[in-house]
């Protein structure tokens, strides 16, 4: 492999590193799980994949496809957390959003799926492990399902905070263009060469998103006043147990 | 290949879109002057309509058409009248948006609403506001007097919304009225609808 082609996977290990090290600071990891989980897997699968292409060169495309399976399944968490974190509370808009998702998803999902599937029987696989089909309409129907929640909040303007804005930016930007990435494949003879390219660079460029937006703890007003409630509840619930705990050291003294 | 095509549509679209999203404000209103604080609960817009028929009627216009002596004043009275026209349809317009955004304001404050009523709202607001510019092009193709009827349902559809509006702040617990005409007035005075 040529040096140059290292930097993606360095770079990549290197943001993710980063990012998980900012996810562990002021608690951001407890309040934002979901994402958590998605950045340490693919953190854990580039460290894997790192040694085997060094190492076991023919081993990397069944390992990378098997993984990059895994982390289509893993994108829909963080398609939940953004949609827990824009709309926290069960309220009256809570239950819109969530009727909008369910009604565009009907419309959209079954679209989708003639489409992929007219697309996959009259197109070759491209490669053996895995359909370029399937990886582009996934990646299309995330985007749709982060849009209708995020077009919600924009409608009712509701206040998403730094780390929100950055998720939906830079994981809508990242899928919309891996989604364009894979039909184009399909499409443009000599696209291969660029899809390369572009395959890593926006995934780095998420991470790099990401990372802006979750360097410090900076929510929705909401978020930060439900955060307040249950710190609140939190220590009526310690300050109860600590005087029953008194109570009883009394009682038994 | 159609969806290849649909793909490239909606990865555009969707990428406008979270561009819009990004660079938008964020939702908080800035906190006003405490001095700035008491204005009235606004975009309930019928209120603030003058009589339609004083706007919109001909009969001042057809007396001068019978001097012809008076062409020259005739010709003025018709300019002036769409430009009051074309002025009240703006006024309409803004109507519209401030209804639809007071509108917006009520749910997220926790109004109890349906989904339903929501997508109701949202279709007639557009319809209004679709309607208002076709009606807007109209007065300034035709002039001020050849539409009386359909600047009479361009006031219905505003008028309907303006109901809806009010129904909506109906259904406020008395306990958060208050409450909440304070906040959409600071939301006014900071979007600066109020300022003049």
């Amino acid at each position: 492999m040529h040096p140059l082609l290292y930097l993606f996977p360095c770079s990549a290990i290197l943001l993710e590193g980063l990012l998980l090290w900012r996810l562990s600071k002021h608690g951001l990891a407890s309040r934002y799980p979901h994402l958590t989980v998605f950045v340490l897997y693919r953190f854990l699968g580039d460290a894997i994949l790192f040694p085997i292409n060094r190492y076991r060169p023919d081993w990397f495309a069944v390992a990378y496809w098997r993984l990059e399976a895994i982390t289509l399944s893993l994108q829909f968490l963080v398609n939940w957390e953004f949609f827990r974190g824009a709309f926290p509370r069960r309220s009256t808009l809570h239950d819109i959003a969530w009727k909008m998702l369910l009604t565009v998803e009907l419309g959209a999902v079954p679209a989708i799926v003639v489409l992929s599937w007219r697309q996959a029987s009259s197109m070759h696989f491209l490669y053996l492990h895995f359909s370029p089909v399937v990886e582009q309409y996934f990646c299309l129907a995330q985007a749709i399902l982060l849009l209708t929640p995020a077009t919600v909040a924009w409608y009712y303007r509701v206040p998403l905070g730094r780390n929100l804005r950055g998720l939906c930016l830079g994981f809508g930007i990242y899928l919309l263009v891996r989604s364009v990435n894979f039909a184009s494949l399909q499409v443009f003879r000599g696209f291969a060469s660029y899809w390369r390219l572009l395959t890593p660079m926006t995934f780095i460029a998420m991470i790099a998103v990401w990372l802006w937006a979750f360097w410090e703890y900076a929510p929705s007003s909401e978020q930060a006043s439900l955060d307040e409630d249950q710190y609140s509840q939190w220590k009526t619930e310690w300050q109860h147990l600590w005087s029953r705990t008194m109570a009883l050291l009394r009682r038994g003294v | 290949m159609v969806g290849i095509i649909l793909t490239f549509l909606v990865a555009v679209f969707g990428l406008c879109l979270l561009f819009v999203f990004f660079l938008r404000h964020d939702g908080t209103p800035k906190h006003p002057n405490d001095n700035q604080a008491h204005v009235p609960v606004a975009g309930l817009s019928a209120a603030f309509l003058p009589p339609f028929d004083i706007i919109v009627g001909n009969d001042d216009y057809r007396r001068l058409c019978t001097m012809p002596e008076l062409k020259s004043v005739r010709e003025m009275f018709w300019r002036d009248r769409r430009r009051i026209v074309l002025m009240w349809i703006d006024e309409l317009r803004k109507d519209v948006h401030i209804l639809w955004e007071f509108r917006r304001f009520l749910v997220r404050n926790g109004l109890l609403v349906t989904f339903r009523e929501e997508v109701r709202v949202i279709f007639t607001g557009l319809l209004a506001l679709l309607y208002l510019k076709v009606v807007r092009a109209a007065v300034f193709i035709f002039g001020p007097f050849a539409l009386h009827g359909a600047l009479g349902n361009a006031r219905l559809l505003v008028e309907r919304l303006s109901i809806w509006g009010e129904g909506a702040l109906a259904r406020v617990p008395g306990a958060r009225k208050a409450e909440i005409e304070q906040r959409w007035t600071q939301q006014l005075l900071a979007m600066g609808t109020r300022s003049g």
